[in-house]
């Protein structure tokens, strides 16, 4: 049994790591000569959205300065996320993705592909979270090992979150940090001798993600909850009278130096090179160079200029106050989770409609209502909410909702859960594989060309066509790739839509085997998890 | 290692039990309903937020004319705005310092927020026999920072409130046993009040009626036995004194207006106000039921709480498929007479609602008459409150929490008062022009012709006595002075397009008499003030009681 599970555990890093590479952003060479890197900001490159160039350029400049702050090339390149304080260039984003890209690039420069190895990274985290998911499905909801394969490659492969692992955004390991943050708890919750390294986890966890993102402090503000009331426990205990115990576990504490440590430094980090220990990155007046992007931006710019004329000066002055309108407001919730979930343009559901099926899971919620799925859940709800409340959902030009990414990771586990219910399973398994086809095509389609996506407000106003997916689909027929593997090794010998559909065969037969074959072949009962 | 904490069991219990025995709970509910309702009341004052709303002078204005004026009387009540919300200020607005600071309003709506919080916990109780679920219940609502700055407001929907609460009360205790005719009497009397305080209690009434319809609907049908004689003699207990209110108010405006149908038919009802949005296309949801519903429920959210109104659908779900709630249905009717009001006044245009969220950017205004939602709160708390009653404890921390926690989002400013933003940036706001502070530095006396429809400037602010100003209800200075502007008045303030301004400055002959007898004072792009020259040959009591006489 033992076997099987590290057997199916390699299995999905193995996916992980090959389908990665096969989709993987790149050009060949270092790609670190600063006076060049100008010349690469095209569509379909590894270098399409200043989201790239401007962690890109942080990292160089951290191998070739050992400082964060950028030169005016550097600058340049990865404007318009670049913000500037007097002389001094810096990234919007905090350090967390391209200190994490390093040694990639490093390693990878020793054969001349420091560029693609450096954004393997991201790969990488997608593969961590993978690992993770699986575990999850296994030790915390006990799902049968077919459920717990198909979990992962639906996260990785069946969602949009592929786009986003094969470059060099913060979405993939925030998912990776989640998954592993509500694992590091389930851990810790057991009890084990472990119990104080698992504790220590949660608490790194937490504060690492934080160099990556700052929502992730919400984000994972369920998996602490879950933290606290696991460390919580409340008993009747008789001894010479009755008593109510209240007791903590002092772990929690005890561990909590960990995060306190990574907040002073990031702290002293952002005294250091901001100024202020409060100071981030995106708060600094940001910096503009004239591109094409930047061009492209004005012509929206000037689209919004127009509209916030036609309002009046009360709406100017409503705007001023800052209520309606600023960053994070509840007043956006209802608009803007309707774009990020069934928007014709950034839906969730219409770009990865097997996460449709994640319903079947939650709905188990109604009978068996584990804490572990609610948390879950409320993980979910959580990132819809806090993405919702922003005052742009779209995340700029993107390939699908971007900002959901993590919340694709649970729900890919809910669907794991939802699939194992024994009622109607064949129908449930027969959904899924159809689904799964149409969303892994869809993830695909984006992995291997492009992520510069309009939303459909500024499609319109620029009299493009394209809006969501289907822009994705012309550059896959007109050979429009920015995968390295195919553009170094195949595009000579097949079509990029032969390449798409060769990865995308491959990778559904391995799902439909996994889904009908695999369980033939175990002797687990269908549903452990209904036990539970 | 562990950190612990005991309690004594027996300590606890023994709390418990002198909480339930001994603790007067409805005294506590009153008691912080008041508390919440001063502080509130005086955060607004501090901040000068009690009269922002334009409609909250008027009504303020409308009560202080039944005794303060030229010509004062019950006449002043008008034909448009119900008149309860008014009369009852009338205690207060006596004192020109609860008039002029909106606090004479205050009082009234207040009042008006303790018995409602009150009522609701009564409701949840009765409905759940429970009084932690109905704290619960009382706390979303009372918690509820729309409704505590409403409350802080003259305008009239916590008075609706309260008859809304107060009829729905005892008209589920009818519905729950259909032996207590006195509640379903004291349902119809309140009833009768809500008629008379807006016009959602016309649509609450008529509803309340068809519940009882509904519960008697197969003696209906059969016409004969007990049970029709029954229906019969309590659906006339109802509704006689239910519906009295609409028969009141609709010949009252045959009467003294000479239309019963005078508040929709009016040049100054919604109903027009509404239909030159139409004419500019920015009706959204006219004749557009999708919209309607949405604008509504999107409004409501706004006024609830994102979590809570999601706590509250939960809550409705569970209370429907609640198989152990005898007549849930029915009661569920009731609960919900706001969103059917609003949606169907919504679709026919008689109401409007600008809302960010849904109003496209390119319209003049995106934020009006949001607080309609606040309608909405009391279904929110009550079903809130039976949420909680359904949960497991660890639900019920979880409901508890999140109602808290909705609290500590207004707080923090990430959900919005959205009332107040109303009052204070949305087109609900009352003006604020220069003219009112010069007007208030430079009055000294004297009659003053001003078009108050078209709210020109402030009485309260501009500190002009309510007896020296002639409005379009002043019969028959009014007319008069629209014709001899220097008949009565020693001031003229006009505003660009309004009766004043379009009577006298745009008529060559007026505007020519207007200038023999005054001088422009003040002058604005907008407003012109003019001051009498020479003063009235007249002692100016003397004048009034002569205009008076004419009176027809």
């Amino acid at each position: 049994m033992r076997l099987k599970l590290i057997l199916s555990a390699v299995l999905v890093v193995l996916l992980g790591v090959v389908l990665h590479i096969a989709t993987v952003r790149g050009l060949p060479g270092n790609m670190g000569d600063t006076t060049k890197l100008g010349s690469l900001i095209r569509e379909a490159s590894p270098f399409e959205s200043s989201h790239e160039r401007a962690p890109y350029a942080e990292m160089i400049a951290i191998k070739d300065n050992h400082t964060i702050q950028l030169t005016k090339d550097l600058a340049n390149f990865g404007s318009p996320d670049i913000g500037f304080k007097g002389t001094k260039y810096f990234s919007f984003f905090p350090s967390g993705v391209s200190a994490s890209i390093l040694p990639g690039y490093l390693l990878g420069s020793r054969f001349n592909l420091g560029q693609v190895s450096a954004y393997l990274t991201m790969g990488l985290f997608t593969t961590i979270a993978m690992l993770f998911i699986f575990l999850i499905c296994r030790d915390v909801f006990e799902l049968p090992l077919w459920a717990a394969i198909i979990a992962p490659l639906t996260y990785a492969f069946g969602t949009t979150a592929w786009s986003y692992s094969v470059t060099i955004y913060q979405h993939a390991p925030a998912a990776a940090l989640a998954m592993a943050s509500f694992y590091s708890v389930w851990r810790y919750r057991q009890k084990g001798r472990k119990q104080f390294v698992w504790a220590a986890a949660v608490w790194f966890i937490y504060g690492i993600s934080l160099f990556f993102d700052y929502p992730n402090a919400l984000l994972l503000l369920p998996f602490m909850v879950y933290f606290l009331i696991s460390s919580l426990s409340v008993s009747m205990v008789k001894r010479r009278k009755k008593v109510l115990r209240i007791s903590m576990n002092s772990a929690i504490l005890r561990a909590m130096p960990v995060f306190i440590a990574l907040i002073l430094y990031h702290g002293y980090h952002n005294a250091h090179f901001l100024g202020g220990w409060k100071q981030i990155g995106n708060n600094l007046q940001r910096y503009t160079v004239k591109t094409a992007e930047q061009i492209r931006q004005e012509k929206v710019d000037a689209k919004k200029r127009l509209e916030r004329e036609n309002a009046t000066k009360r709406e100017l002055a409503e705007k001023a106050g800052g209520g309606i309108t600023k960053a994070l407001s509840e007043d956006k919730v209802p608009v803007n989770a309707q774009i990020l979930l069934v928007g014709v343009d950034k839906g969730l559901f219409l770009f990865s409609p097997i996460m449709l099926l994640a319903l079947l899971g939650i709905i188990t919620l109604r009978k068996k209502p584990i804490v572990e799925k609610s948390i879950l859940l409320a993980f979910i709800i959580a990132n819809v909410f806090v993405y919702s409340s922003f005052g742009d959902p779209y995340g700029g030009w993107a390939y699908g909702p971007r900002y959901l990414i993590p919340s694709m990771a649970g729900f890919s586990i809910f669907i794991a859960i939802g699939l194992t219910q024994p009622k109607l399973q064949i129908l449930r398994k027969l959904t899924f594989v159809i689904l799964f086809g149409v969303s892994s095509a869809i993830a695909l389609a984006g992995a291997l060309t492009t992520n510069l996506v309009p939303p459909k407000v500024e499609a319109d106003f620029l009299k493009l066509k394209y809006y969501n997916f289907t822009h994705a689909f012309d550059l896959l027929h007109k050979n429009v790739s920015t995968s390295f593997v195919y553009n170094q090794y195949f595009a000579s010998r097949i079509s990029l839509m032969q390449y798409a559909e060769a990865i995308w065969m491959t990778l559904y037969v391995l799902v439909v085997a996994v889904v009908f074959i695999v369980p033939l072949m175990s002797r687990e009962t269908p549903v452990k998890e209904a036990n539970k | 290692m562990n950190i612990n904490i005991t309690l004594d069991l027996k300590k606890i219990t023994r709390v418990k039990e002198w909480v339930e025995a001994h603790l007067p709970w409805e005294r506590v509910i009153l008691l912080t309903a008041l508390l919440l309702a001063v502080i509130a009341t005086a955060y607004s004052f501090s901040h000068d937020y009690i009269v922002m709303y334009g409609d909250a002078e008027s009504h303020l204005n409308i009560a202080k004319r039944t005794i303060n004026s030229i010509t004062p009387g019950f006449a002043q009540l008008g034909g448009i705005w119900l008149p309860i919300p008014h009369m009852m200020m009338v205690p207060f607005i006596w004192s020109d310092f609860l008039w002029r600071t909106g606090l004479a309003g205050s009082i009234v709506s207040g009042f008006c927020y303790v018995i409602s919080g009150f009522y609701l916990f009564k409701l949840v109780r009765l409905i759940t026999k429970s009084t932690a679920a109905a704290t619960v219940g009382f706390l979303t609502f009372a918690l509820n920072l729309n409704i505590l700055y409403m409350q802080s407001t003259p305008m009239t929907e916590l008075p609706l409130i309260m008859f809304f609460m107060l009829s729905s009360y005892y008209f589920v205790r009818f519905v729950l046993d259909d032996k207590r005719v006195l509640s379903l009497i004291a349902a119809g009397f309140f009833g009768f009040m809500a008629t008379l305080s807006r016009y959602d209690g016309w649509f609450l009434v008529m509803i309340e009626a068809g519940v009882i319809v509904l519960m008697y609907l197969p003696a209906i049908l059969k016409r004969n036995g007990e049970k029709w004689k029954m229906f019969q003699g309590k659906f006339l207990a109802f509704i006689t004194p239910a519906f009295f209110g609409m028969i009141i108010w609709t010949s009252w405006d045959y009467l003294i207006l000479g239309d019963p149908f005078y508040f929709t038919n009016s040049q100054f009802s919604a109903k027009s106000q509404q239909s030159s949005w139409l004419a500019r296309g920015e009706l959204p949801a006219y004749h557009n039921i999708f919209q309607s519903i949405i604008y509504y429920l999107v409004t409501a959210m706004s006024n609830i709480g994102l979590i809570v109104f999601v706590l509250s659908i939960i809550g409705l779900i569970w209370y429907l498929r609640d198989k152990k709630q005898q007549q849930r249905l029915l009661i569920a009717l009731v609960m919900i007479v706001p969103f059917i009001f609003y949606i169907v006044t919504l679709w026919l245009g008689q109401s409007v609602i600008f809302i960010p969220h849904l109003t496209p950017v390119s319209f003049e205004w995106r934020l009006f008459n949001v607080r309609y939602g606040l309608m909405a709160v009391p279904f929110a708390a009550f079903f809130t409150g039976y949420l909680f009653f359904r949960c497991k404890p660890s639900g019920r921390a979880l409901v508890l929490g999140l109602s808290l926690a909705q609290f500590a989002l207004y707080i923090v400013g990430y959900s919005q008062v959205i009332t107040l933003a109303d009052g204070t940036v949305g087109l609900s706001h009352a003006k604020r022009p220069d003219a009112e502070v010069w007007m208030r530095d430079h009055y000294n006396g004297g009659l003053v012709l001003m078009d108050d429809y078209a709210r020109t400037m402030s009485l309260l602010r501009s500190n002009i006595p309510m007896q020296e100003s002639i409005y379009i209800g002043n019969k028959p200075f009014w007319d008069e002075s629209l014709r001899e502007p220097e008949k009565y008045a020693t001031w003229i303030v006009m505003q660009k397009d309004d009766t004043v301004w379009n009577s006298i400055y745009d008529d060559p002959l007026k505007q020519g008499r207007l200038f023999k007898y005054f001088n422009k004072a003040y002058t604005s792009p907008e407003i012109l003030i003019f001051k009498r020259i020479k003063p009235l040959g007249v002692d100016e009591k003397t004048l009034i009681e002569n205009g008076r006489k004419k009176k027809p």
